[in-house]
């Protein structure tokens, strides 16, 4: 056998065993590194076998080669193997090192809030809006001859309180109910009507826990060949369904308005004592929601409809006295307050 | 108007309990509101009578020793009530029993208390103890003839109904009135007493009671009197006193009390007069004088409306009719002959007259909501019929005289049986709505297709045409009973407006950005507006500042043909609501303010709501407006952030891009602007064109401070929607994704200080022409790396093209020429 081919095998072993202590031997990933340079780089002892080869016969050339090969792979398949421990401990102690404290309070992404009564008008709408009401403002300063004299109210009508009314010139009020917007829909519009009119309305009432000179209202209007009193219940009942949730039973009873007839009020059961009686209902059971009836033959008339033809319903929504009884809010004054910590509330 | 049931029952023999016929009531339109039931409350009170009375020999206090008969039974009671004398009737708790209203107001036990040395083995109660009034000055003092011994249940203190009575019912004023109804929904007849079977000593005297002369016979439809001599004002009998307490009428003397008890029995008001008090027997019914007076009964000189009437004793007025007794010829002790009056009188009239004087009675109430003159005379007689019945001297009694003025006319409502099926919803066949309707005393006919009815006398007020007999019809029926349907027809969808529309979407915006949402009072005063402006500039009268300077886009009220004046309420409850606010600043800021007390964090508030602009002779222009502010620290501390800081102008700038975003606004511009509320280096407006739609910017810490807003910069910004509405809405078309890459150039430009950003942005946007996608300026800087005087922006610029991939040659080209504008003419140069 040729010296110098035993002699390259005998030191390709020799690099072999010490290249796989070496990978063995190495403790992170950049010493990994420099072992991969100095044992299987061109200038490592295992390549350097090579440089007999031109010394050799052609078939120890052509083992020696098998020889170096094996070799590389070897050490090769050693490297990567501690590549994957090595890279999986580091990892490990990289994520160790970025552990954090689940507990502390997550980064802020703030939201406004609606405002509760704007909150429920908005959901209120959305009702009427999905049973096809079109959505109608009037103005908040509104001619008398609309607020009253066209609803049936004239001058000296005894439902005509001047002491409640807020009057801004000799035939102009602050509208006191949101219905004068019915009379401008009316006279804009040709029946089928379905109409929903929102807005602040404004009386002269001292203000306590349960009244404001200014408040919410929502009225509804009905105007078809064919509406009777029943559709005005089952409407009332199904708002008040969807608003409060199933089960909060409302009670339908005859009342007065001058522009509507017959005319009727809408109660809703005590949250408290269920329709019982309590302290927080007067001993009542019930709390009024708020007016309703079949449009009254006047108003039709004073529109240009022929109430022999067509028959209406009309509604008032108070959203103020919707979001109390809803979530059990006792004093109005909070509505205006603007409290933030009343706001947050409800979203 | 409270019902003694036990009152109630002498007209109708309803067999109800108390809560059943409070829920038939209800349910049937008559809504109660409240029910009392003393009944149980006075379960321990009894009837005693003052036998001894003799000041406590040791107490220091003015304290009484009685002695209290309680009928098998004396004993001793101490009390400090100043008011009890030898014979009265009073009522008596004894030691064991429950006092019904403690000084708590709750129940108390009365225990056998030595009071300086004497124990006290009841007590007596006051009105206030008993839960009458809130009359607490003395012992509730009972009628003579209550018989001792017994309970108080026993004369007084039956179950009582309070209802709420609507204004279209003034029939409904009156005992008989509820009877009717609650015959009618338990289907019997109201049983009302013959008030001719007069018994007791009567004399009757052919003459007329008065001689009567009506000058306004539309004003006063019917007038009678009677006069009765032989009267004494004694005090009532228990019975009457406590149904008239029961009824919350408080009694005074036997006289007074008739003329109140028939009126709540009958539901006509009556008036007596002292006769021997008049100066006639002459009764002129005519309209007040010029300048007349009147010294009504609560001892007040009244100056009389034009168009008051009066019922004068031939010249002087001495009552104002239908409203109150004149105090000259009111009962006394000494009355021994009176003059009865029951009229009736123009509702409107008393309504307007009551409201001039400021006066409102058991009287006007039921007279302005409308008397029908069928009562006067019944009312007349059933007194005389009590009065005889009560007393015992004898009565010699003129001849009634009775004036109709104008004779009432009967009605007839014709409702066409398809009207119930039609409004109400569920058939209603002719014969139970007859019936219902003869229950409530209509006159019924049914014909082939209608029914007729003749309206009694009692509901001419409120029963004029179809409609009205439908209720009446239905409410007996009973509305609960109708089933629930919903509208037959199914609507076309309605499209939300489009000011709705975009309204909504600011909204949302705002809320997204963390604005929270407020609404404040929309009437305010001058001197709340005022505010805004630096506390030196305010002139001494508040409606005289310049409120264009203050509001956005003030040119857009003229263009609405409105001016800048706010309107005012002609009738203010207070100053500080007397006019519609113009700008909604004042109370945002009063918002933020408040909310300061309790949190510095991310005070963050938008209301929308309109603002209101005075026009002549028309509706004022009702601005649909924006306000936002911000104030606090910017972000709530955060132990990534611990320390935020306050919010800046750009904090707000960047919430007015986004919700300008979100309404597509192309084309706006942020201006340097003037604003008397702002600090003059902060502030600028929002234009499209030249057309301003919202101003912006910190507020000057002098009109801060008048908010109490001193410990943070307070940002704000006011936006005319109508304006901003009106610019927006390009409808959203999609646009092709880019398909070649852009090119990415930064550029530092250094510049004069004064330069606006925009300026550059402007000359940059220019020379970019279509290839140029965006120039987003990423950092400004000032300082000693740039000249003084000087500051440097960096532009990172994207360059694309629709068609083509750009090559270097292409963006060099235009980068030349973008920095050759800027150096040209800005004469800024480029930094390296």
């Amino acid at each position: 056998m040729n010296e110098e081919f035993k002699g390259a095998l005998d030191r390709l072993e020799a690099a072999r065993a010490e290249g796989l202590d070496a990978v063995a031997a190495t403790l992170s990933t950049a010493e990994l590194e420099n072992v991969r340079v100095q044992y299987t780089g061109k200038k490592s002892n295992v390549s350097q076998v090579t440089q007999v080869m031109g010394r050799l016969d052609a078939d120890e050339r052509k083992q020696l080669g098998a020889a170096v090969n094996a070799a590389k792979t070897e050490l090769e398949t050693a490297l990567s193997k501690r590549q994957t421990e090595l890279g999986r401990r580091e990892q490990e102690q990289r994520f160790e090192h970025e552990r954090v404290d689940v507990t502390l309070p997550g980064m802020p992404y703030p939201d406004g809030y609606r405002h509760p009564l704007l909150l429920s008008v908005r959901e209120i709408l959305g009702i009427l809006g999905r049973m096809g009401y079109d959505v109608f403002e009037g103005p908040d300063v509104e001619w008398e001859r609309y607020n009253f004299d066209l609803l049936n109210t004239p001058k000296h009508h005894p439902a005509r309180d001047v002491q409640d009314t807020f009057w801004v010139g000799d035939e102009m009020v602050l509208r006191t109910q949101t219905s004068p917007a019915q009379i401008r829909y009316m006279k804009a519009h040709q029946p089928p009507i379905r109409a929903a009119m929102p807005g602040f309305c404004y009386r002269n009432e001292a203000e306590d826990a349960s009244h404001a000179d200014r408040f919410y209202q929502i009225e509804g209007l009905a105007v078809d060949t064919d509406i009777r009193l029943t559709d005005l219940k089952g409407t009332l009942t199904e708002i008040c369904r969807v608003y409060f949730g199933e089960g909060r039973r409302v009670r339908f009873r005859p009342h007065y308005f001058p522009f509507t007839e017959p005319s009727a009020e809408l109660d809703i059961e005590c949250s408290v004592c269920h329709g019982t009686g309590c302290r927080s209902c007067g001993g009542e059971g019930w709390l009024e929601l708020g007016g309703s009836g079949m449009v009254h033959p006047n108003v039709l008339r004073a529109v240009g409809y022929d109430p022999e033809k067509v028959s209406g319903f009309a509604f008032g929504i108070g959203p103020d006295r919707y979001t109390m009884m809803k979530y059990g809010i006792t004093d109005l004054r909070l509505f205006r307050e603007d409290d933030l910590r009343f706001i947050a509330q409800f979203n | 108007m409270r019902v003694p049931l036990e009152w109630l029952s002498d007209f109708v023999d309803f067999e109800l309990s108390t809560d059943e016929l409070a829920e038939r009531l209800t349910m049937t339109g008559l809504n109660v509101e409240g029910i009392e039931r003393p009944s149980v409350e006075w379960r321990d009170v009894i009837i005693g009578q003052v036998v001894e009375l003799e000041p406590h020999p040791h107490s220091r206090n003015p304290l009484n020793v009685a002695q209290v008969d309680i009928g098998h039974q004396r004993i001793t009671i101490v009390t400090g009530a100043p008011n009890i004398r030898v014979g009265d009737k009073v009522p008596v708790v004894l030691v064991g029993g429950r006092l019904p209203h403690g000084p708590d107001g709750n129940a108390v036990t009365i225990e056998a208390k030595p009071m300086a040395g004497i124990t006290s083995h009841g007590m007596l109660g006051s009105e206030r103890e008993l839960g009458l009034s809130d009359e607490h000055s003395g012992i509730y003092i009972l009628p003579p003839d209550a018989p001792v011994g017994s309970p108080l249940v026993s004369v007084m203190g039956g179950d009582v109904l309070d209802l709420e009575t609507v204004s279209n019912r003034p029939d409904t004023l009156s005992i008989v009135g509820i009877a009717r109804e609650t015959a009618a929904i338990t289907q019997q007849q109201v049983v009302m007493p013959d008030v001719t079977a007069i018994n007791g000593s009567v004399q009757w005297i052919d003459q007329p009671s008065i001689e009567l002369q009506i000058d306004v016979p539309e004003l006063c439809p019917r007038f009678s009197a009677m006069r009765i001599e032989g009267v004494a004002a004694v005090p009532s009998p228990t019975w009457l006193a406590s149904r008239l307490e029961a009824a919350g009428q408080r009694p005074i003397n036997l006289l007074v009390d008739l003329t109140n008890y028939v009126m709540l029995e009958y539901g006509q008001p009556m008036h007596a007069f002292d006769a021997d008090r008049l100066q006639s027997n002459r009764i002129v019914v005519r309209l007040a004088r010029s300048g007349e007076t009147v010294r009504t009964l609560d001892g007040v000189i009244r100056s009389l409306p034009a168009d008051a009437v009066v019922v004068a004793d031939g010249e002087r007025a001495v009552s104002v009719a239908g409203i109150i007794g004149g105090e000259e010829s009111e009962i006394t002790d000494q009355t021994t002959t009176l003059l009865l009056e029951a009229a009736t009188w123009d509702a409107p009239n008393i309504r307007f007259t009551a409201k001039a004087l400021g006066v409102r009675t058991e009287a006007s109430s039921r007279f302005e909501k409308g008397q029908q003159p069928e009562t006067t005379v019944p009312a007349i007689f059933r007194f005389l019929q009590l009065l005889a019945q009560i007393t015992d001297r004898p009565l010699r009694v003129s001849r009634l005289s009775d004036c109709v003025a104008r004779e009432p006319e009967d009605r007839t409502v014709t409702m066409p049986l398809r009207d119930l099926d039609r409004l109400v919803g569920v058939p209603i066949d002719a014969d139970t709505a007859a019936e219902q309707l003869s229950l409530l005393g209509f006159g019924v006919v049914i014909e082939d297709t209608a029914i007729s009815a003749v309206v009694p006398y009692w509901r001419r007020v409120d029963i004029e045409q179809s409609a009205d007999l439908v209720e009446e019809v239905a409410r007996l029926v009973g509305f609960d009973s109708l089933p629930a349907t919903l509208p037959r027809r199914t609507m076309r969808p309605p499209v939300t407006d489009p000011r709705r529309r975009w309204e909504e979407i600011i909204r949302e915006r705002l809320l997204a950005g963390g604005a929270n949402e407020i609404t404040t009072h929309s009437l305010t005063s001058y001197a709340a507006m005022a505010r805004l402006f630096l506390p030196g500039r305010r002139s001494a009268s508040p409606q005289e500042m310049p409120w264009e300077t203050i509001i956005p886009n003030p040119e857009g009220v003229p263009a609405r043909r409105a001016v800048i004046e706010p309107v005012k309420l002609l009738n203010p409850a207070t100053i500080e609501r007397e006019i519609l606010r113009m700008t909604l600043l004042p109370s945002v800021l009063d918002v933020v303010s408040r909310n300061l007390k309790n949190s510095d964090e991310r005070l963050v508030f938008f209301e929308i709501d309109r603002t209101f602009f005075h026009r002549h002779d028309d509706l004022p222009y009702e601005r649909e407006t924006l306000a936002i502010a911000l104030s606090g620290e910017r972000h709530m501390r955060h132990w990534s952030e611990p320390q935020p800081g306050p919010y800046t102008f750009f904090d707000m700038k960047g919430l007015l891009e986004a919700l300008l975003h979100s309404t597509q606004l192309q084309n706006w511009e942020s201006i340097s602007t003037a604003h008397p509320s702002l600090h003059p280096g902060r502030s600028a407006s929002l234009r499209v064109g030249d057309r301003e739609f919202a101003i912006f910017g910190q507020v000057h810490p002098e009109v801060a401070h008048s908010f109490e807003l001193d410990t943070f910069p307070v940002m704000v910004a006011e936006v005319d929607l109508d304006a901003l509405i009106g610019a927006a809405g390009a409808p959203r078309l999609f646009r092709e994704l880019p398909r070649y890459p852009a090119a990415y150039r930064d550029l530092a430009v250094v510049v004069s200080r004064d330069l606006p950003a925009a300026r550059l942005q402007q000359v940059v946007r220019r020379e970019g022409g279509d290839v140029l996608e965006s120039a987003r300026i990423f950092d400004v800087y000032e300082g000693p790396q740039v000249p003084p005087d000087q500051k440097s922006i960096a532009v990172e610029m994207a360059l694309r093209s629709a068609n083509t991939t750009l090559t270097q040659e292409d963006v060099e080209t235009v980068m030349l020429r973008i920095v050759g504008a800027i150096e040209h003419e800005l004469g800024g140069t480029i930094r390296d």
